[in-house]
């Protein structure tokens, strides 16, 4: 496949979902949709680059060329539609996208096990339990969540 | 410290643990472009805080100590416990003995060693996960030898004899200035005001000790961070 007709058509696809989100009233996932918008610019972005812009039809802005109208120049008919559209598809479903993503960044701060000390949710439930085994409370105090990978 | 498995069971064993984050901690973000950013902490500090039934704070650990003076102050920390809760009066017990740890460091000495109460007949038992976390090569002596008695792959070694050299060296450095001077003000801090709980002394602690004043939103470090910036007055 042509590689700037891909990339013409993935930019209409990017601009038909944004229509699409518009349209519906339920709330949209906004973070990860960003990401997926991103997804889709930046591979378009990088295809355009590599081979240069895809010239219009004389008279027609590039704006104006929907997605089937950019496949049926590129002679794809919706070839691999289905695996570009998958990841939305499946993040509207409210499942995770069965194809990694690669650019998407790590999240910012995971979240991991405190250590294997048994902790008690609160100050005040171990002063609780300490009056009942006798044991003394150990309270540890931290710049941050001590769940969290950096803290 | 508390993912290693012989340091939580100790834990887990004498205390009643419980933590608590008092703000975010401050983080780096450098940016690098192309994807790669670089994210680390900033200012971060701890403190640990040993307490009686009824939130009374016996005494606090400030800052990041080594593994082994950690536990080993946690361990004088426990016969303390002991200590308050068979005087008569613990109040007045508490502040003697922040009155004579102020006194032996402030005179240079290093904090006094808690005498131990009397103990029942399984000290040796109770004692024996303290010692092992202690001291790591004695462990893994141990562990040596019932693998094989059992015939067990050989223990892995303890994360912290893979840590680079310099680490442990600045670790160690402020373990010094953790006994020594941070702990010299809390001591003095706790002889005046007598019995407090965690959120009494926090921000003082915060402040006066550690130099991060929760109460800033740039910890103590606006001075530091925005002295050379040109556009601060912006």
């Amino acid at each position: 496949m042509d590689t700037r007709h891909a990339a013409l058509a993935l930019g209409n696809l990017f601009i038909c979902l944004s229509v699409g989100f518009a349209r519906e009233e339920r709330p949209a996932p906004k973070l990860v949709v960003k990401r997926e918008k991103a997804v889709i610019q930046q591979t378009a972005q990088r295809l355009v680059a590599e081979s240069g812009p895809l010239p219009a039809r004389p008279g027609q802005p590039l704006g104006e060329i929907g997605v089937d109208q950019a496949n049926e120049r590129a002679g794809v008919h919706d070839v691999g539609k289905a695996d570009i559209e998958l990841p939305t598809k499946a993040l509207l479903a409210g499942v995770s996208p069965a194809l990694p993503n690669p650019s998407a960044p790590p999240p910012e701060n995971p979240r991991v096990a405190p250590g294997k000390v048994l902790w008690h949710p609160d100050l005040e439930t171990a002063c609780t339990a300490s009056g009942k085994s006798g044991k003394a409370v150990l309270h540890f105090q931290l710049l941050g969540n001590l769940d969290d990978r950096f803290c | 410290m508390f993912s290693d498995e012989r340091i939580a069971a100790w834990i887990n064993q004498h205390f009643e643990p419980a933590w608590e984050s008092v703000r975010p901690v401050p983080r780096v973000t450098i940016d690098f472009g192309d994807g790669h950013v670089l994210s680390r902490t900033l200012n971060g500090n701890i403190a640990t805080y040993v307490c009686r039934s009824d939130g009374a704070v016996l005494d606090i650990l400030p800052g990041i100590y080594e593994p082994q003076t950690y536990l080993r102050q946690l361990d004088q920390l426990l016969k303390l416990h002991r200590r308050v809760g068979e005087d008569d009066d613990p109040a007045a017990a508490l502040i003697g003995y922040h009155q004579r740890q102020a006194e032996a460091l402030a005179g240079g000495k290093l904090p006094l060693a808690i005498a131990a109460a009397p103990l029942p007949i399984t000290k040796r038992r109770i004692e024996r996960p303290l010692k092992l976390a202690l001291r790591p090569e004695e462990a893994r002596r141990a562990e040596s030898n019932a693998s094989e008695r059992t015939g067990d792959a050989a223990p892995r070694k303890p994360t912290h004899d893979r840590q680079p050299l310099a680490g442990w060296q600045l670790l160690a450095q402020d373990t010094r200035i953790n006994q020594r001077v941070r702990r010299l003000a809390i001591h003095r801090y706790l002889a005046q005001q007598g019995p407090v709980t965690p959120a009494d002394v926090t921000r003082w602690l915060y402040r006066e000790v550690l130099h991060a004043d929760l109460e800033d939103p740039y910890l103590g470090l606006g001075k530091t961070l925005f002295a050379s910036y040109p556009f601060r007055d912006e």
